[in-house]
């Protein structure tokens, strides 16, 4: 593994380059997309070992932070899906100058699928929607009622109901940020930056098979996998890391 | 401004961490460079990037922090030198002091420890006198009789109380929902780790504050929750010997819970460690 900053001088990325550990070395690199932010800390152990295991198969492997998250630049209040959006294309550009390669595929988990399935400025060769969120406020909703378990839990809740301050789950959600994540609808606008993607869900359920159809409608190669994985989403946990092998294996198998 | 930088170091350079400077205007010549580590299974930048927050605050007021994960965590490897989990933390953090002391010319040392993280942060604390001061947030605690006192005969007064106890006696007989429900940092969690004796920590307290070594305990009350502490006085209560003791101070917020997730109660914690380092380095 090798760290690095990467990206502009004044708000430099940080980046976790994983070169081929197995097999012929491939010309092609795959970027991780965390989640961003609430769902980031329950991911790092799952994807470092994604990481580990995409190597074994000879893929170049960068796993990165977005402004305003993890170790890189900004503070977590200063966060857009825009900038999240073009850290990608950075962090892709970055991959390929690191790895020498020629093709760039992607794997997102869910806030982070949907990050990759709209970065512009970047074509990928595959890109795996892992868990994806495919509409905001559906997405929105579900952190709420998280927020709500947790607060009804104790003794005196900072706050109740849904008349909450611009924070959900211990970070900043300012309303700019929540607007730009609430107006996210991936069966309206379906990824057209990738050659084949690969929906990867633990729960067979109507908006995945719909945004498989709205992705072959528009000519590009669409994979349904079902993996009925209870773990697959880290549960219903505030903190609980994410521990899903049934899926990673799957996506390592989607990719190789 | 500050400057971050990638902080390799440890047998085969296999500890990850980042080291928050000041600018070269701003650094404060001779001040300890505080020293962090996971908490609990969470890779560096703690919970709620809480470290990174804290790292930059420090660093606009001329300290450096470096946050980084121990062997086997985050993006650190796994060393293969020692047996336990706490000889391995306390290894990976007398090496990060080394790595700060050769590369950097340290010569003190703030470890800063939250929750489990506390551990290795005391241990170092207690064997090396290059350790100025020890920050430890949601550290050792014990119960003491006011303690119970607050928990199971103040607290039925309320209303909210008994609506929780209502959902707890449910719980007890759903399992499964119980399971779904259990948070990190319950208080049960949090009496079965692995403590050392009250009378061994006062005496180690002791020693360290003797040579001078200054030490800020931080407490929460978890908004009223199953936390393990419910009062401020319970650290004095617990060590009457340290009570009074000039190189230690103690903080209670009575509304906050275990890992700081409310952000304003974030904003304190890090103001009060900020206002500590600039009373004492």
């Amino acid at each position: 593994m090798n760290p690095s900053f990467f990206g502009s001088s004044d708000a430099p990325l940080f980046g976790m380059y994983h070169p081929p550990a197995g097999g012929r070395p491939r010309d092609e690199g795959v970027l991780l997309c965390y989640p961003a932010p609430q769902e980031y800390m329950r991911t790092h152990w799952a994807f470092r070992k994604l990481a580990t295991m995409l190597t074994r198969k000879g893929f170049h492997v960068f796993r990165f932070d977005y402004f305003g998250t993890g170790d890189s630049a900004g503070a977590s209040d200063e966060g857009s899906l825009a900038t999240w959006r073009a850290n990608v294309a950075t962090a892709a550009s970055e991959l390929r100058d690191l790895a020498s390669v020629t093709k760039i595929s992607a794997v997102g988990f869910r806030l982070g699928a949907a990050i990759a399935a709209t970065a512009r400025d970047v074509t990928f060769n595959s890109l795996v929607l892992w868990e994806p969120v495919i509409k905001g406020a559906a997405y929105i909703d579900q952190l709420e009622n998280l927020q709500e378990r947790h607060n009804a839990k104790i003794l005196e809740p900072p706050w109740s109901g849904r008349d909450r301050p611009p924070e959900l789950l211990g970070f900043p959600l300012p309303v700019s940020l929540e607007r730009e994540i609430r107006e996210l609808d991936l069966l309206r606008a379906p990824p057209s930056n990738a050659a084949r993607v690969g929906l990867m869900v633990s729960v067979d359920a109507p908006p995945a098979s719909e945004l498989k159809a709205a992705i072959s409608k528009c000519s590009r190669e669409a994979t349904l996998v079902h993996v009925p994985d209870p773990e697959a989403t880290g549960g219903t946990e505030l903190q609980a890391a994410l521990l899903s092998n049934d899926m990673l294996n799957a996506i390592t198998l989607y990719l190789d | 401004m500050v400057r971050e930088k990638i902080y390799t170091f440890g047998p085969s350079q296999a500890l990850v961490g980042i080291l928050t400077e000041p600018e070269s205007s701003a650094a404060r010549p001779g001040a300890p460079v505080i020293v962090a580590s996971n908490v609990g299974l969470n890779h560096r930048v703690g919970p709620f990037r809480t470290y990174v927050e804290l790292s930059r605050r420090l660093a606009r007021a001329g300290y450096s922090m470096l946050r980084f994960d121990l062997s086997g965590l985050g993006d650190s490897q796994q060393r293969k030198d020692a047996k336990t989990e706490l000889e391995r933390g306390v290894l990976d953090v007398k090496d990060a002091m080394t790595a700060l002391a050769e590369r950097n010319g340290t010569k003190r040392f703030i470890q800063l420890g939250f929750c489990s993280g506390v551990d290795s942060a005391h241990t170092v604390t207690v064997d090396d006198p290059r350790v100025a001061g020890a920050i430890f947030v949601e550290g050792y605690s014990f119960q003491t009789k006011e303690f119970l006192l607050r928990r199971y005969l103040k607290r039925p007064l309320s209303r909210r109380f008994w609506e929780l106890y209502a959902r707890r006696t449910i719980q007890k007989h759903a399992p499964q929902l119980m399971s779904e429900l259990r948070e990190a940092g319950d208080g049960v969690e949090i009496y079965t780790r692995n403590y050392p004796t009250k009378e061994r920590l006062e005496s180690e307290f002791q020693k360290v504050t003797g040579r001078g070594t200054n030490l800020l305990f931080v407490y929460s009350g978890g908004y009223g929750s199953d936390a393990a502490n419910n009062y401020i006085e319970q650290f004095g209560d617990t060590f009457p010997s340290l009570r009074d003791n000039a190189h230690i101070e103690v903080e209670y917020y009575e509304r906050a819970d275990h890992t700081y997730t409310v952000l304003f109660d974030r904003e304190k914690l890090m103001q009060r460690i900020e206002r500590w380092m600039l009373r004492y380095f």
